[in-house]
């Protein structure tokens, strides 16, 4: 080869691998490695960036969480610390730090809203049929029936002993009020663990937590599902950097009889849902509130509301069975409007 | 234009041709790159099933696709160009033409971040490659 030619090789080369570097170097935002699953019952969706290059490895160690999240938290399945729990007939039980800390969260909270919100509603759940995903299994029970399970709710039946837990007079606990979000907040430590400069968020069963902004500088945009929609419908944006918001709502697990509809947050004092909301969408800067709020919120009905708001320091966005928008005044902060 | 000089001769390093050549080959490989990183690639769908890929189907023409565990029927999705449904879905229990599941409710999609899921199925069906995005990232909803 010429001598020539080799120079223009030579400075083609090295213009095209200046060009390349600067594409990589300083234009391309963070590669996100996103997947999605069914796992605990319902969907999942995480999203993660980071420098080190191993964001497919690290999100694929969160899915496995799963399996282990499984046999601690399902209720309806033989086996399970929280079915070996609640099958307990009284006696006080040794659990794992992650059943301890949800237990404790969900307790403290039911204090917090005297017993507005409370965990020892497992009763109910299957008596209504709503423990399960088949619809043919959804029914109204008789009053009797209800009456009979209210015996056996009360957060007050729950004693903690250091690791061990005792659940008296019959109680049956059911932590999918605030499961989701000591999840995400599990998860999106093992995502900052691993980078803390790493970003994305992770997303179990509508529960939305930020690990880091989008491309480090700006918000993740959160649509809120239309409850009288489909399920990619958005009636509203939120827009987060950090934190967590999550969903109740009465749309996905609801039967409607003599044109009454009734789902599956009850009111523990009567054993029915209270048709207060379509649904409640809280963010907050603690998982625990984010699920626990909306879960209160339909069940206390709009004043408990608007009292208990401040005092948790959430921003809510609600929509009212009149199909009314009714949002907190710091609602605004987290608005996002495309 | 000069941009250097030979050591051993007086003649000019590049010429005008080879300066054409130059640019010739700097903008074919940039166009590449470019074409490469940011060219659209064509609309397909991504089925899930247990958390693994099942099938990927380009969204390129009407059709339908059944969707199997082992030898059990799970669910049926139809295809137009650019877009996706599931019309048929059953689990152990549900009659197959049950209405109130979500998978089918959720009717076609279309856009990219829109997603259709059946929890009892364990199925899980996203687009790629859309023309539109949804204008959110991710979505909550009630749990």
């Amino acid at each position: 080869m010429k001598r020539r030619n080799v120079i223009i090789l030579i400075f083609t080369v090295a213009i095209v691998g200046s060009v390349i570097a600067s594409i990589f170097l300083t234009n391309v935002p963070p590669k996100y490695y996103t997947r999605y699953g069914v796992e605990l019952g319902t969907d999942v969706e995480i999203s993660y960036a980071t420098k080190k290059g191993n964001a497919k490895e690290v999100v694929d160690e969160m899915f496995n969480k799963f399996q282990e999240y499984d046999r601690i938290f399902d209720p309806w399945v033989a086996g399970s610390e929280l079915y070996n729990l609640n099958h307990s007939d009284g006696k006080w039980v040794k659990v794992s730090p992650a059943l301890l800390t949800v237990i404790k969260d969900a307790i403290d909270f039911a204090k917090l809203t005297n017993g507005q919100f409370d965990p020892t509603i497992g009763r109910l759940v299957p008596l209504w049929g709503f423990n399960t995903d088949n619809t043919n299994s959804w029914h109204l029970p008789t009053p009797e029936e209800i009456q009979a399970s209210l015996q056996h709710v009360g957060y007050k039946n729950v004693e903690i002993n250091g690791d061990e837990v005792r659940l008296l007079n019959g109680v049956w606990l059911d932590l999918n009020g605030m499961m989701e979000g000591y999840i995400d907040e599990m998860l999106i430590e093992m995502a900052r663990q691993n980078d803390p400069e790493s970003s994305g968020f992770v997303d179990v069963g509508g529960t939305v937590g930020i690990i880091g902004p989008k491309y480090g500088n700006k918000p993740w945009i959160i649509g809120i599902q239309n409850p009288r929609g489909s399920s990619n419908d958005a009636v509203a944006y939120v827009k987060l950097y950090s934190g967590y918001v999550g969903t109740s709502g009465d749309y996905e697990r609801y039967i409607i009889v003599d044109g009454k509809r009734y789902y599956h947050i009850f009111d523990p004092k009567t054993g029915y849902s209270n048709n207060y909301f379509e649904s409640v969408t809280t963010v907050s800067t603690r998982a625990i509130f984010s699920d626990g709020f909306g879960v209160f919120s339909m069940v206390a009905g709009l004043p408990a509301m608007e009292k208990m708001a401040p005092k948790l320091g959430v921003a809510y966005y609600a929509i009212n069975e009149e199909g009314q928008v009714i949002k907190s005044d710091n609602w605004k902060e987290y608005e996002y409007k495309p | 234009m000069t941009i250097g000089k030979s050591t051993n001769t007086n003649h000019r390093i590049f010429s005008k041709w080879d300066l054409l050549l130059i640019l010739i080959l700097v903008t074919g490989f940039g166009l590449w790159i470019g074409l490469k990183q940011f060219a659209p690639s064509a609309a397909k769908a991504v089925i899930l099933l247990d958390g693994k890929v099942y099938k990927v189907i380009p969204l390129d023409k009407n059709a339908y696709y059944k969707i199997y565990r082992g030898d059990t029927y799970l669910m049926t999705v139809e295809t137009r160009p650019g877009a996706i449904r599931a019309t048929y879905s059953t689990n152990w229990v549900f009659p197959a033409t049950e209405t109130t599941q979500i998978s089918v409710a959720t009717g076609w999609i279309s856009k990219e971040g829109e997603t259709i899921i059946s929890v009892p199925n364990k199925i899980v069906i996203y687009t790629e490659g859309m023309k539109e995005k949804t204008p959110y990232d991710v979505m909550t909803f009630q749990n």
